[in-house]
């Protein structure tokens, strides 16, 4: 995780801003801090998990790297570029090497767009050849699972594991070398998820791929990822590879996350069961964000803001005045 | 051996479409006692939630019960008229659906729902139905109850939204709870929150609840009693920890593969191949031939009868003996 050559992505301090409400009628408008000084990186070829619940920003956080979204401050570092302020004009020729899958196969594919108008919009606006298209249109269907018989038909005969590959295979039409998976499996039945992640798996040897998986589902991001942050109320609170974070949790808001998760043959009793609810990130807790629901919380916890910093050299980070052992 | 307090007889429920009838349910039988916790579990389309609709003649217009009864403290409430069926609604069988944002009335505060049943089978007061409500937020641990009775459930988060969900439910303590996927739209630290409080009040109300899951973990931690469902039929039915131990169908096995585990590793997800058959084209035989690693020529001649293998446990797989078998041998050398 520490000073390896030039990771592929490299986000910085991210801060992601939004008008919210006034607090009084012709007031200025209070800031939505629904990302809130983010920072990790993602090496070639790894696979960062990113998990939280709800509301704590995990998908804004994907939509500012994916440039969807203006940030409002911290830098996105792509391969070496800066595209934190990037222009939409300037940006196009590089967003064939980062693309993005949705969570909801039901809405984002264009319900009046043929298979084949779907996959080949992709390469029509990066200018490859018609001859081409075809050619690629064809090995990818094949390569997802599909085959050329389903290219005349629309997205709604297709089924929600279909569907997640067709929104696969046209994040991958371009050959991309960062694909941000955004829940790509919670719209989907258990057999079918099974199936989704083995295919994106195959599909990272294959070809390389380097993924920022988003979900709030932990076994399955403790199943694909290489290293995990996990977020709170726009802020990571801890970071590390897969196997620290999750056989050692330091952060007791990691830890109740991971004891939350109903397990088969697993002993009951032992859940910490977090009490109350998120608070808003319009007025975020002072000190530590988790503190309002932490069962360790401390004086300090309410008026000093804990760094992400590791608990051993060596470990995961963890931003806790009182890192679980 | 007392009677059970919902029985569900060899139901098959038909929908009507311009293509013909469709059965989505085909000969589901299922019963619940006082006070136990039964898990129906299956896939997206496997008939799980219309059987349950079926139990309050809910699944809708142009579905109806082809065949079958549902017996409840001695009435077959498929024969019931509308009139008589809504005294047991909200009465004596409550539901929670699935989507806390879409069940509530958006333009009604929380405390008029909760109010409602209370004033309709109850017979109370405005006055005493408000002060229940009141109690029965405090009871699902909403905090400042008076305030949030006289709010609407935008102004509620999805957590809040369904713990109003079951005051509602359990305002006229029910003697039976269905609850259809209670805390799939929920985060985990949610759903935590959700089913511990759902335990809760079913050991103090000793209520009957029927928990539709596509969730094995929460059905491990939750249910005594497992009914696995499979293209419109129930599949395999056993006590929670049989399950797990001696699954008996090779659909069950599949299911619970499915999941990736927190405390073990593996380089791929198992996964089953195929998909499941349309109600429109059923095949013969077993509805899981297709996609079954035991199937032998023999499944496919007739539809496999329910057998026993083991104390309460049933399956539907005419080589049930030989998929436990196999699954122990596995566990074994895992």
């Amino acid at each position: 995780m520490n000073s390896m050559p030039a990771p592929l992505l490299q986000v910085n301090d991210l801060k992601m801003h939004f008008a919210g409400p006034r607090p009084r009628p012709l007031q200025p408008r209070l800031p939505v801090r629904s990302v809130d000084g983010v920072s990790f990186q993602i090496e070639h070829g790894q696979t960062l998990g990113l998990v939280g619940e709800s509301g704590c920003g995990k998908t804004t956080t994907a939509r500012a790297i994916m440039r969807l979204l203006e940030p409002t401050d911290g830098s996105i570092i792509f391969n070496g570029t800066d595209i934190t302020h990037m222009g939409q004009r300037q940006l196009r020729p590089l967003r064939h090497d980062f693309q993005m899958i949705a969570q909801d196969p039901f809405s984002s594919l264009n319900p009046r767009m043929r298979v084949g108008r779907l996959l080949r919009e992709p390469m029509q606006i990066a200018n490859i050849p018609r001859a081409e298209q075809l050619e690629r249109l064809q090995h990818s269907l094949r390569r997802v699972g599909l085959n050329e018989s389903h290219i005349t038909r629309f997205p709604h005969e297709f089924s929600g594991g279909q569907r997640q590959r067709l929104a696969i295979a046209r994040a991958l039409m371009l050959n991309p070398k960062l694909v941000i998976c955004d829940e790509p499996v919670s719209a989907l039945d258990v057999s079918v998820q099974a199936q989704i992640v083995n295919l994106l798996q195959d599909l990272q040897h294959e070809f390389g791929l380097t993924y920022l998986f988003v979900s709030h589902d932990l076994s399955i991001v403790r199943h694909i990822s290489t290293n995990v942050a996990v977020m709170y109320l726009g802020k990571i609170m801890e970071y590390g590879t897969r196997h620290d974070v999750f056989s050692r949790p330091r952060h007791p808001y990691t830890s109740a996350l991971i004891s939350a998760v109903p397990k088969v043959g697993g002993k009951r009793g032992q859940r910490v069961v977090l009490h109350g609810e998120l608070p808003s990130p319009i007025n975020p807790p002072s000190g530590c964000r988790f503190h309002t629901r932490c069962p360790y919380a401390q004086p300090i916890c309410r008026t000093d803001e804990p760094a992400l910093s590791p608990k051993e050299a060596g470990q995961q980070l963890v931003a806790c005045h009182f890192p679980l052992d | 051996m007392n009677r059970p307090l919902l029985s569900i007889e060899d139901l098959r429920v038909t929908f009507d479409t311009n293509e013909g009838g469709l059965t989505v349910v085909d000969g589901v039988s299922l019963s619940v006692n006082a006070g136990e916790i039964l898990a129906v579990v299956g896939e997206s389309g496997c008939g799980k939630s219309v059987t349950a609709l079926s139990v309050l003649q809910l699944a809708g217009t142009n579905s109806r019960v082809s065949g079958g009864s549902i017996n409840f403290e001695g009435v077959d409430l498929t024969k019931l008229p509308a009139d008589q069926i809504r005294q047991y609604r909200g009465k004596k069988i409550s539901y929670i659906f699935q989507e806390p944002m879409t069940s509530l009335n958006p333009v009604l505060t929380i405390g008029e729902q909760i109010m409602e049943p209370l004033m309709l089978h109850e017979g109370l007061s405005r006055k005493a139905a408000l002060k229940e409500a009141v109690r029965l937020l405090e009871m699902v641990n909403m905090p400042s109850p008076d305030v949030r009775v006289r709010e609407y459930p935008h102004q509620l988060s999805g957590g809040m939204r369904q713990r109003v969900m079951i005051a509602i439910a359990l305002s006229c303590k029910p003697a039976l709870l269905i609850a259809d996927e209670p805390t799939t739209a929920l985060d985990v630290t949610v759903q935590a929150q959700i089913l511990e409080l759902m335990e809760n009040l079913q050991k103090e109300l000793q209520m009957a609840i029927i928990l539709i899951t596509h969730d094995m973990g929460v059905v491990a931690e939750f249910a005594h009693r497992v009914a696995v469902m499979y293209a419109g039929k129930v599949v395999e039915v056993a006590p929670a920890d049989a399950i797990f131990s001696r699954p008996g169908h090779p659909y069950t096995q599949a299911l619970m593969r499915s999941i990736p585990a927190m405390d073990s590793d593996v380089e791929r997800l198992p996964t089953l191949a195929g998909t499941v058959p349309s109600p429109a084209a059923m095949p013969a035989g077993c509805r899981f031939f297709d996609r079954c690693d035991f199937g032998i020529a023999e499944c496919q001649k007739t539809d496999p009868p329910m057998f026993g293998t083991g104390h309460e446990h049933t399956v539907a797989c005419i080589r049930a003996e030989h998929v436990q078998c196999h699954f122990q041998r596995t566990q074994e050398k895992a």
